[in-house]
């Protein structure tokens, strides 16, 4: 290989790997300014396992969803699972088929288990909301106590476009979780 | 990693040895182009290492300066933070190929740098959108991003983390073995630079270092990719037997004149695993655990090729690839490196034996190879006074008796005195040998 020859490749590679990121982060913008906003209640997470180095783990509460008629999802099968927002304000999901819905909200995501009521749960993407290291502490605490079970007023602002989520902010006691830690740390 | 001190050496000696008429001068000067010149080569490599190592310190800093997680920033800030490392590693990299595009050290620093960079960059992304901690996933974007760098850099480093970066990525698809399979696929990418790597000398260390890698990891790849095929009427003993043949045959056949042992990763490695492989066939009870499988027939088999017909074409193809350096190795007339790597024929025979109910026939087949292998070994090792192998045959001996002593429900007595027996043979052979040594030297 001659020297210009490698230097158009290693401009082209290096091309490849800017595209990467910035295509994680385009997307994920675009979703953020353009995506419907939903309201996800967030459940318990084990207080042993809660939280893991920078960031607090998260369960959405209704992973849940019902099976459209005679389909069946395999354990790791891609579903589109359309979302509902009910009285309370808070969003759970609806109808889990194997195309997606027109005119609905809806999430792309991977397919769990078959539950007891003939639907199936969802593998969710939004397992952790990271946080900066000196204030995690404080959040996971309070994330903890608004997550006792009767006492639960977390929730997550999910923002939803063409079947991608993105989170927006993670909510406990109606504060967003930054402001929370950061006037608990003294 | 050759040996500085014997290169010198040579160098010294290959002027006397074309003026005596050992050698033509052409013969000398295949011996240096084969063994390098020792002049710069030790500042050399320590200055590729320290490039090496300092890219890396720097770029597991960046990653570590990541990993606080700077709140105070707003998203727009952290994603340009996302391009900062990537862009100033890029424009390293690409000065460093533009001005020394022959510099060992800079194209390895500033591969390795650009490398843990892009893992900086898209760790970043994902922390500033909160994305799941898919660490499969994360390493397979990595991986795939860094092995361009391999082949325009010639790095070593991105081709070592998109091995591990693979194998790693298939072991975390547990849910789906099709996925899984993908490995394969993915390993045929990265074994043009190793041959690019090799193609000149392939003593050197990046073709040297990624083939230990190569081989340690393969075993992990081939039990996360190859779940489907394994488990069907005792699979894994024909495969991990070729296996081990493979990795071994070809290391003989391409780094026969390694000097150290750090040169002869692939026979090694490969050695240490056939005999290994062979002691566990050696034992009734691997035989026996086959026998309610086997009774299923060959429909089952059938049917299980069938619906996994890629995992078992990968199986079959590993089978090709022993059976090939095997017959090699067999018209070179290497009678040592022929036995050794015949340990799939002996499984195979092993398997016939026990679908016709003899499995304990396959049980004393496969001990009279391992005596047959411990004896040759060390008769081998006597004949050529070398210690190492007079050992490495009498563990081989030792292991085989032992394991049988486990296996008959023999007393302490019995046991005892075996122990003591074997414990002495090693250091009367092992004293002999060293006075015979110590003699033959002026």
């Amino acid at each position: 290989m001659t020297s210009k020859a490698r230097l158009w490749l290693f401009a082209a590679m290096a091309l490849l790997q800017l595209a990467a990121p910035a295509g994680m982060i385009l997307s994920r913008e675009r979703t953020l300014a353009q995506g419907e906003a939903f309201k996800f209640r967030t459940a318990p997470v084990d207080p042993y396992d809660a939280f893991r180095g920078r960031y607090v783990a998260l369960q959405i509460a209704d992973s849940e969803a019902a099976l459209a008629k005679g389909e069946s999802a395999a354990y790791g099968q891609t579903v589109y699972a359309t979302i509902e927002t009910g009285a309370d304000g808070f969003a759970r999901f609806g109808l889990a088929s194997l195309s997606p819905p027109k005119e609905k909200p809806f999430l792309k995501v991977k397919a769990g288990v078959a539950n007891d009521k003939g639907g199936i749960t969802l593998q969710l993407p939004f397992d952790r909301f990271y946080m900066e290291e000196a204030k995690a502490p404080a959040a996971e605490a309070a994330y903890r106590e608004h997550n006792r079970r009767g006492a639960q007023d977390a929730y997550v602002i999910l923002r939803v476009l063409d079947g991608a989520g993105v989170i927006e902010n993670l909510y406990v006691g109606g504060e967003p979780i930054a402001a929370v830690a950061s006037g608990a740390t003294p | 990693m050759r040996d500085h001190k014997h290169i010198v050496w040579l160098n010294e000696q290959l002027p006397g040895l074309v003026s005596d008429g050992t050698l033509t001068s052409e013969a000398a000067q295949r011996l240096r182009q084969r063994y390098g010149e020792a002049e710069g080569g030790r500042g050399l490599q320590a200055a590729t290492l320290f490039g090496v190592l300092g890219a890396v310190l720097v770029g597991g800093g960046i990653i570590l300066l990541i990993a606080h997680n700077w709140d105070d920033f707003s998203r727009a800030w952290r994603a340009a933070f996302s391009f900062a490392p990537l862009v100033l590693a890029q424009a390293l990299a690409g000065f460093a190929l533009w001005r020394w595009p022959h510099s060992v050290a800079w194209r390895e620093g500033a591969g390795a740098f650009l490398t843990l960079a892009i893992g900086a960059s898209i760790a970043l992304v994902a922390q500033t959108y909160n994305i799941s901690g898919d660490l499969g996933d994360f390493l397979l974007t990595w991986s795939l991003l860094a092995l361009p760098i391999a082949y325009v850099t010639r790095a070593t480093l991105p081709a070592l983390l998109y091995l591990l970066g693979i194998t790693a990525w298939a072991g975390a698809q547990w849910t789906s073995n099709a996925e899984a399979l993908g490995y394969w696929g993915l390993l045929v990418l990265i074994l043009p630079w190793w041959r690019l790597e090799a193609k000149d000398n392939p003593y050197r260390p990046p073709p040297i270092i990624f083939a230990w890698i190569f081989a340690l990891v393969l075993p992990f790849g081939v039990t996360a990719s190859l779940r489907d095929a394994l488990d069907v009427q005792g699979t894994w003993m024909p495969l991990t037997s070729a296996l081990a043949g493979a990795l071994f045959l070809a290391g003989r056949r391409f780094w026969g004149e390694g000097i150290s042992r750090m040169q002869k990763p692939l026979q090694t490695l490969g050695a240490l695993a056939l005999v290994a492989l062979a002691l566990v066939f050696s034992f009734d009870e691997t035989w026996r655990a086959q026998m309610s499988d086997w009774r299923n027939g060959a429909g089952a088999f059938k049917d299980a090729v069938s619906l996994h017909a890629f995992a078992f074409a990968i199986v079959a193809l590993w089978l090709l690839l022993w059976l090939a350096l095997w017959i090699d190795s067999f018209r070179s007339r290497d009678w040592a490196r022929t036995f050794l790597g015949a340990l799939p024929l002996f499984v195979a025979l092993g398997v016939a034996l026990t679908r016709f109910e003899h499995p304990f026939a396959a049980m004393l087949l496969l001990n009279a190879y391992l005596f047959a292998l411990g004896v040759g070994t060390l008769v081998a090792g006597l004949g050529a006074q070398s210690l190492g192998m007079v050992n490495g045959g009498m563990l081989i001996l030792a292991a085989v008796i032992l394991s049988r002593f486990f296996d008959a429900d023999l007393g302490f007595i019995a046991r005892g005195v075996a122990f003591i027996a074997l414990g002495v043979g090693f250091l009367a052979v092992n004293l002999v040998m060293m006075r015979g040594r110590g003699a033959a030297r002026p």
